[in-house]
């Protein structure tokens, strides 16, 4: 059943998403065509006719412009979208269909959580990987430059010790991975909280966010505050080994803690109007 | 499992804050009858219905469906229409056909294509483009299309013209088997009438009365419509 719901989930996000995800590769190439085209007119062409780099260059700096916003877009977008289809699928009209297919509570929470987390890695790879081919259509010798890269990169790690650097990749990932978790949870959570009021409801889901929000910010600091005192810091790549491992299993907490009260909300307190 | 009764209610109470939605309600439904839930806007019958559905938890009492309470087990068991069009309206027909199929075995897809194309409809168009009429049609189509051991139906003629209230009707009877019992949540009495087995009157939250429509005719020689009219004079 989770597939099923997350097979459907992929749909409805994606048809948002996955348009704007692609077009944010195709002005990577366009605006790299044009930026590259602008730096050999002005090299060729300056001495001969004036306004075609002039206008090169124009073309070249719009689409620059609205290479940028798609990437912003596609990343803000990557959580309005995550947010309104949980608030619309599950507690909107659509809450009558979704929650009385023979699912669990705990299974649509999950199905959301999984595909908006996905959807918001993914923006980020395309935006990354959209750079890159921008950076490899646009700069002369990209190819040799990012070897040296490669190279400068290769002497780091073989001065830390290779076990030290996974490590420490793979903590980064976890906790990257559980950040993106606890920020979809968090605002599922406050809708849930929000959407349980008959009236105002979704004023009650931003209070609801803000409260939580504090909460989780308060209790941080007394735990890092507390932590930094028992934990003694004495070799700093442990440290950082400590840090890491530390914030992880926070997030993983607020995790859990946000998906229980979401969960309780959704299972209990149900309100569709 | 097979109880006794498709649908139990024992005490059934439901408050909102101060509100009293349902009144220490207690009802049985076996299986195999067409009942008529019958009472003016906010008497209960929708909190009613969305407590069979598991959409509400019950303030107390308990509400059981064929002997369990509202769960995943149930909720395959019970096709519900609800009065609002509740299903996403970027899908066609065709992707929301595909979608109850996946999540109900007992979804008959054959059956649903037969109605769909009855009524002329292009599965392959988005259900946003349709007329609210249609849109309706396809919900209830695609809540019929489903073997269910309860099918609740609330107000599924409100808003439409006659001869689409007849296709309704015929559209429930023909669905009906022994095994499995609609109820049927309306104010449009007199429509209905001439189908149902069983009606409940319900009143600020409270059963006034259950019976049987032919004891009614029998014995007091009115219509549903005319005794709900003397029953709930203003």
């Amino acid at each position: 059943m989770l597939g099923k719901l997350m097979k459907y989930e992929f749909k409805a996000s994606g048809r948002i998403l996955m348009p704007l995800y692609a077009g944010i590769l195709v002005m990577a190439v366009l605006s790299g065509i044009f930026t590259k085209a602008s730096s050999n007119i002005f090299d060729i062409y300056t001495v001969y006719v004036a306004h075609i780099p002039k206008f090169i260059s124009f073309i070249s700096t719009i689409s620059i412009l609205l290479y940028v916003i798609l990437i912003m877009t596609g990343l803000i977008l990557s959580y309005i979208v995550a947010i309104i289809r949980f608030k619309r699928n599950l507690f909107g009209a659509e809450g009558y269909l979704m929650n009385t297919l023979p699912v669990t509570p705990s299974q649509n929470i999950t199905a959301k959580t999984l595909v908006a987390v996905v959807y918001q890695i993914l923006g980020m790879l395309v935006s990354a990987v959209s750079v890159l081919i921008f950076a490899i259509i646009c700069i002369d010798n990209f190819a040799a430059n990012f070897t040296d890269l490669f190279k400068v990169l290769g002497a780091f790690i073989a001065e830390a010790g290779v076990g030290s650097v996974t490590a420490f990749v793979l903590e980064s990932v976890v906790l990257a991975i559980l950040c993106f978790f606890c920020g979809n949870l968090i605002f599922y959570a406050a809708i849930s909280i929000g959407h349980s009021a008959n009236l105002h409801r979704v004023a009650k889901s931003i209070v609801a966010y803000i409260l939580l929000y504090i909460a989780g910010q308060i209790i941080s600091f007394n735990i890092i505050s507390i932590a930094a005192r028992i934990i003694p810091i004495t070799d700093s790549m442990l440290s950082i080994h400590i840090i890491l491992i530390g914030t992880a299993a926070l997030e993983a907490v607020y995790a859990s803690a946000y998906f229980a009260i979401t969960h309780y909300f959704l299972k209990n307190k149900l309100n569709l109007q | 499992m097979m109880s006794e009764n498709i649908l139990e209610c024992r005490s059934l109470s439901k408050n909102y804050g101060n509100v009293q939605a349902l009144k220490n309600v207690s009802l049985s439904m076996t299986r195999g009858k067409i009942v008529g839930l019958l009472g003016p806007n906010g008497s209960g019958k929708t909190t009613l219905i969305k407590l069979a559905n598991g959409l509400l938890t019950p303030t107390s009492g308990e509400i059981l469906i064929d002997g369990a309470n509202p769960g995943v087990d149930t909720k395959k068991a019970v096709s519900y229409l609800t009065d609002c069009v509740c299903l996403p309206d970027w899908m066609t027909i065709d992707e929301l056909i595909s979608f109850f199929k996946s999540f109900y075995d007992n979804f008959n897809e054959l059956k649903a294509y037969e109605m769909i194309n009855n009524l002329n409809l292009d599965s392959g168009k988005k259900l946003k483009t349709l007329s609210k009429g249609n849109k309706e049609k396809v919900q209830l189509i695609l809540a019929m299309s489903r073997d269910a051991d309860l099918y609740l139906l609330d107000e599924p003629m409100g808003g439409v013209d006659p001869a689409t209230r007849d296709y309704i009707l015929n559209t429930i009877i023909s669905n009906y088997n022994q095994n499995s019992t609609v109820v049927i949540s309306t104010h449009l009495i007199s429509d209905i009438e001439k189908i149902l087995d069983e009606f409940i009157f319900i009143n600020n939250g409270e059963i006034v009365m259950q019976d049987i429509v032919d004891n009614v005719r029998n014995e007091k020689g009115m219509s549903i419509d005319s005794l709900f009219r003397e029953v709930f004079k203003c």
